[in-house]
């Protein structure tokens, strides 16, 4: 089924909901290791079935679906020791999830420009994070902080990061 | 709004959040928290935010999620049949998924569209890091292509044909969409998917040399115009050139310099056999330190990258991890060619995962430590030698990282090259797939 213009539209489609599909995902299962291989999961029931999912009207709603159905599938896998959210909490998860899902293109371009305005320390510490996967604790020791209050640290980066992406967006709405 | 914020700074709330995302919460305090998001929708919605923003840094930091493994596991019918192939291509295809793709969109807003009028053979179905250099087609992700030359100098990027054959670039490497089932590599690294439907895919190369796929996985590199290597990763393919025509298989290597070829690598025991087989390629990005070895007490620890990245050049008293989620099974292989003007205490490769799960093997060096087991290694190193290491004999589970040593505590004056490296997982029929003991 490759090659044809309709596996074209098809993975177009798809591209286009990767980091949709991913925030929607890592909201329900937390760890990003685990939502990446519940997205790979995703992508490949959604490949498998792509017929049917081009023919879906609402290609969004029933990828969500999918995955929402694979977080179940990745938690009965989990083994009984592991933290994992039950079903009840997962779908309240993911009935308000989609809607903030959705706007994660916005969500990004929001994010690059609130990013360039972090004072220089904080976006080396977002970097040392996320770019180079750094853990808490390895960055504690480098920047000779507790982990405590490096933790408090990224926190409080990440709740001015959201204040300066909900204000944009909302003067974006009301533009 | 407002009560979003008000939870974010709630200090219990902020606590438990803050936890959440970076998992370590604890069994009460997840109880908590779950009980939080099922009974206060403001909460709710306050998490979902955080998560959001956690997802959208992992993402677009590049540090999303590894690009898929393809794990023998979940496909207990993965040999020979269709569905093994939409399922391979399928893994291939959406790796772009889980690679910060949507770079390439901030990095080249001038990028072109393509001519309408003009028939598309391929698409350009997914892009890594990459950087363009002058091509005479489209390179925006999803771009339709037509017959024409991509210039990709650095970074990865994935070509779909209109057959259904699928192409991996690494950069720096220029590649010609001839026909919807043809290219021409002129230089660099590809790695081609070939599903059945796609049979007879060619890659043209050196003018006169063409490579033509009878239904497989194979990667050719292209270094100047006299020289080429090919590998065989599945199935068989067919290398035409002025002076012969000859059947390669999997788990052959060949190297071609100027009329003439030599094996790369023996044809191994399992030849001919479908395998799991990954060719490592390394890239800046994915190398890292392996903490607590790499440079101890501030000794000297240093990586080069040769080849376009099939070589890795180690110095001093280094420990490296790179990137490469695996699937190790009892009888996976790790086959690489190694070389050391300077021999240190540990010579070894493996695996790594996060948390303390590691597992390495020596297999040159004078040290003998009881942690570390040991395989018969060659005397002499000075000159190339092939070295085939039976990882899975000494680990197996899911793996993150591969782990190189060069370990030299003392002196940090040691040398490690490892060329080729390649790791093979033979498939099995389903009956033995089932007996396969893996750790989760």
């Amino acid at each position: 089924m490759t090659g044809d213009p309709t596996t074209r539209q098809f993975v177009r489609t798809l591209t286009a909901h990767q980091s949709r599909l991913y925030a929607f995902i890592l909201a329900m299962v937390g760890d990003h290791h685990a939502a990446g291989d519940v997205l790979q999961e995703t992508n490949v029931v959604l490949w498998e079935k792509a017929d049917e999912a081009m023919a879906a009207d609402d290609f969004g709603a029933w990828a969500y679906r999918v995955a929402h159905f694979q977080v179940l599938a990745w938690r009965q896998k989990r083994s009984r020791d592991r933290l994992v959210f039950d079903e009840r909490v997962l779908a309240a998860l993911a009935e308000d999830g989609i809607e903030i899902a959705e706007q994660s293109d916005r969500r990004q371009d929001a994010l690059s420009q609130c990013l360039s305005k972090l004072p220089e320390d904080a976006r080396r510490l977002i970097q040392r994070r996320y770019g180079l996967g750094e853990s808490v604790a390895q960055i504690a020791d480098q920047v000779q902080r507790s982990i405590a209050a490096t933790n408090q640290w990224l926190y409080r980066i990440r709740r001015d990061l959201l204040r300066c992406i909900e204000t944009r967006i909302s003067r974006e709405d009301q533009a | 709004m407002t009560d979003v914020f008000e939870h974010l700074d709630n200090q219990a709330n902020a606590e438990l959040f803050s936890a959440a995302v970076e998992g370590t919460l604890d069994a009460e305090a997840h109880q908590r928290l779950a009980e939080l998001i099922l009974h206060d929708a403001e909460a709710r919605r306050a998490y979902l935010r955080l998560m959001n923003l956690h997802g959208l840094l992992h993402w677009q930091q590049g540090h999303a999620a590894p690009a898929p493994a393809i794990e023998p596991e979940s496909t207990p019918t993965l040999r020979r049949s269709r569905s093994v192939w939409s399922r391979y291509a399928a893994a291939a295809i959406l790796a772009m998924a889980l690679t910060a793709w949507f770079t390439i969109w901030a990095t080249n807003p001038q990028t072109t569209i393509s001519d309408p009028k003009s028939a598309a053979i391929a698409l350009l179905s997914n892009a890594s890091g990459a950087t363009w250099g002058e091509s005479t087609l489209p390179t925006r992700l999803g771009s339709e292509l037509s017959t024409g030359t991509l210039n990709l100098v650095s970074g990865s990027a994935q070509i779909m044909f209109n057959s259904g054959a699928v192409v991996d670039l690494a950069g720096p490497c220029t590649f010609e969409l001839i026909e919807p089932n043809r290219g021409y590599l002129h230089h660099g690294l590809l790695s081609a998917y070939v599903p059945e439907q796609a049979r007879g895919f060619t890659v043209d190369f050196h003018h006169r040399n063409q490579l033509v796929d009878l239904g497989t996985e194979f990667t050719l590199r292209v270094s100047d115009p006299q020289t080429a290597d090919i590998w065989v990763q599945r199935g068989s393919i067919e290398l035409i050139t002025a002076t012969r025509r000859q059947m390669l298989t999997a788990g052959y290597g060949l190297a071609i310099i100027g009329d003439n070829t030599e094996p790369l690598t023996n044809a191994l025991p399992l030849a001919g056999l479908a395998s799991i087989n990954r060719i490592v390629h390394f890239e800046d990005t994915h190398i890292h330190a392996y903490e607590g070895q790499d440079g101890q007490n501030d000794s000297r620890s240093e990586y080069r990258i040769h080849d376009d990245g099939l070589t890795l050049q180690l110095i001093g008293n280094a420990w490296k991890t790179i990137e490469l989620p695996y699937q190790v099974q009892k009888d996976t292989v790790i086959e690489f060619q190694f070389r050391t003007d300077h021999p240190g205490e540990i010579h070894g490769i493996g695996f790594d995962a996060p948390g303390p799960a590691y597992g390495l093997v020596q297999f040159f060096g004078s040290e003998q430590r009881a942690s570390v087991p040991r395989i018969t290694a060659p005397d002499s190193a000075s000159d190339w030698n092939t070295v085939r290491v039976p990882i899975g004999r000494y680990l197996t589970g899911r793996f993150s990282h591969l782990l190189l040593a060069n370990d030299d505590d003392s002196n940090a004056a040691a040398e490690s090259w490892f060329r080729n490296v390649r790791i093979f997982t033979p498939l099995h029929d389903e009956q033995d797939e089932k007996s396969t003991q893996t750790r989760d």
